[in-house]
């Protein structure tokens, strides 16, 4: 699906059992990986059901309901409601359009970096390489958690500093196996000739190198969505995330929210799910992708 | 290659692997005093939030902060050399003081946690690749991939309020040492601990099963069945021993997560441990601490991964030309 179908020549294409179109070929690929497949249908419920909150249910994510607070779901609030009335089912999808803005802007931000420092660090080669790697090391035996959660603290809290903070953080690691696919890339005898007919480096990694990494790129992307949206929710859980009114999934669940859990369960049921559900569904989608498109991946953390 | 140049090999590569270790923490050094340094306003805004403009002057001044930067950072450096990790800004104590004692509560919740994590994690691998693609291996990549999933918070909540709810069990309010109170200390810790160790398994056995299909395909493996050994004997002795190889590296990687996931159980078990004293002077705003925070957490990922590599290198010949 991500690679372009090669043309045969002419005089042996008859001997060639018939080409399936490009929507049969990803047909069959979604038939076969059932698991990805129904990973990627959760995905865009959940996510078309956030984009589409105002639609779909009539409260606001602040709007209180005084008469009905802590109530267990019932026709008027379908998955309950919490300690100031507010509607958890309105909450959790207005939740749900943080986490999927995060996730997706942030794995965006991270690739984008990754790719740029993993080709750079390929292409110059030498102390530029050495260097760079080191500065990943070092980045490296900072924890993700840790790191972000000081650097939110000191910039103050907000969906586009978290956007940027988690994308930021993300990369260093990520060029890593960037730079990795990249350097097998350059062995390759396709680099060899764009050389040898006196192609730039810049041109090089740009034309020849960047399109042969896609998938790699696309696999992690998936990945790295599911552990953006994972960072997010402990984040806000911690209250240094997304700051209030906005809801997020990982306020609906943070420290007070516990306390009044021990009245009505319900409060946390919800939320954990959707979180859950959405992490590992895009990690899901992505172990599926992998085996697809770079089975030399597989088994690796990333 | 005679062996006296193979013995050269393993000193060289471990004398390349431990000198690496200092740019690097040096470059740790350059990015956190940068990362603090990026943050809008210093120490003396800060503490001074309600102070008079002569006052947060003063304080700026007793506080160094008007040196340029370079010299503030060579400050800091030379005294976290010395052993000194400065004072916090408001409660005026050492913070070598509160590190170290705090430092035995989280080793031990991260020793229980890494533990279970190797336990668990190889178990699940083993038996996932006894029949790959079989349902029992089908089933558990699955429950893995929802280890790594699923967020510590939530799993912390639903295992204390489900159990208090449902059999009137609430672990201790209180936090006991391992020496004073070993019983208490345990309620506490042991489900914190599996907690944290969730994300752990699912990346451990994830692992285990790849490397235990790939030591299963080799050839030493059709030897020892040839030779008419019984499977028990060839999968422990010969494929177990080869397969956990791999699986202790990737436990002197879990180090950072630990410390992340700290931050988060140690809250929610009211554990006085590192990530709870990080997790309050970040509160507070409080940066020095943050920074030797960082710094110090740093150091032991680095020191934990040099010995891995160290150790590994040693007992895999393999490793040692890819320095």
């Amino acid at each position: 699906m991500m690679q372009q179908s090669v043309a045969e020549p002419a005089a042996v294409s008859f001997t060639m059992p018939q080409r399936r179109t490009r929507a049969q070929r990803i047909l069959r690929i979604l038939a076969r990986k059932r698991l990805m497949t129904v990973s990627f249908v959760i995905l865009i419920i959940i996510g078309g059901a956030s984009f589409l909150a105002p639609v779909i249910s009539s409260y606001s994510y602040v709007a209180t309901d005084t008469a009905h607070t802590l109530s267990i779901p019932s026709s008027l609030h379908w998955f309950g409601s919490d300690v100031v009335g507010a509607d958890t089912f309105a909450r959790t999808l207005y939740g749900g359009q943080v986490a999927f803005i995060v996730g997706g802007f942030s794995s965006f931000i991270s690739l984008g970096l990754a790719l740029t420092m993993g080709l750079t660090s390929v292409q110059l080669g030498g102390k530029f390489d050495l260097l760079l790697q080191r500065i990943v090391d070092a980045w490296l035996s900072l924890p993700y958690l840790v790191v972000v959660l000081t650097a939110v603290a000191m910039f103050g809290p907000g969906l586009w500093t978290v956007v940027l903070i988690l994308g930021v953080s993300r990369a260093f690691g990520l060029s890593r196996v960037i730079r990795g696919s990249a350097i097998r890339e350059q062995g390759m005898v396709y680099i060899e000739a764009a050389e040898s007919i006196g192609a730039t480096k810049l041109r090089i990694a740009v034309r020849h190198v960047l399109p042969n990494l896609l998938p790699v790129v696309i696999v992690l992307a998936t990945l790295v969505f599911a552990q953006a949206i994972l960072a997010e929710a402990s984040l806000s859980f911690l209250g240094w995330g997304v700051p209030p009114p906005k809801p997020s999934w990982g306020s609906m669940l943070s420290g007070q929210v516990i306390q009044y859990m021990y009245q009505q369960p319900w409060l946390g049921v919800f939320p954990g799910i959707a979180l859950t559900a959405t992490v590992w569904a895009a990690n899901l989608a992505g172990d599926g992708l992998r085996d697809i498109l770079d089975p030399r991946l597989r088994g690796q953390n990333v | 290659m005679d062996a006296s140049t193979k013995e050269g090999n393993v000193v060289g590569y471990a004398l390349r692997r431990f000198l690496l270790f200092f740019p690097t923490i040096t470059l740790v050094s350059i990015i956190v005093f940068t990362l603090l340094q990026l943050a809008p306003g210093d120490a003396a805004t800060i503490i001074g939030q309600d102070a008079s403009p002569a006052k947060v002057a003063a304080l700026r001044e007793s506080l160094h902060l008007n040196d340029p930067i370079p010299v503030q950072y060579a400050r800091w450096v030379s005294q976290l050399l010395r052993g000194d990790l400065g004072k916090s800004l408001f409660s005026g104590r050492p913070v070598i003081t509160d590190v170290l004692y705090r430092l035995p509560t989280t080793f031990e919740l991260g020793a229980m946690s890494m533990i279970m994590t190797a336990v668990i994690g190889s178990t699940i691998g083993m038996i996932s690749a006894a029949r790959p693609e079989g349902l029992a291996d089908q089933v558990l990549r699955t429950f893995a991939v929802l280890g790594l999933s699923l967020p510590v918070f939530w799993i912390g909540a639903i295992v204390l309020v489900v159990p208090a709810l449902k059999l009137g069990y609430s672990p201790p309010a209180y936090y006991e040492g391992l020496f004073t109170d070993p019983y208490t200390n345990i309620r506490i810790l042991l489900p914190a601990a599996f907690v944290l160790a969730l994300s752990g398994i699912g990346r451990i056995s994830r692992l285990m099963r790849a490397t235990m299909l790939d030591v299963m395909s080799q050839d030493y493996m059709r030897t020892a069945r040839a030779k008419g050994l019984k499977e028990t004997t060839v999968i422990f002795r010969h494929g177990l021993r080869n397969g956990l190889i791999p699986v202790v590296t990737l436990l002197g990687l879990e180090v950072p997560f630990l410390f992340g996931g700290a931050v988060i159980i140690e809250q929610i078990f009211h554990i006085p441990g590192m990530g709870n004293y990080l997790y309050d002077a970040i509160n507070k705003r409080d940066i020095y601490v943050a920074m030797d925070m960082n710094m110090f957490i740093a150091t032991i990922v680095l020191l934990s991964s040099l010995t891995v590599d160290l150790t590994y290198g040693l007992i895999d010949p393999r490793m040692r030309t890819r320095g």
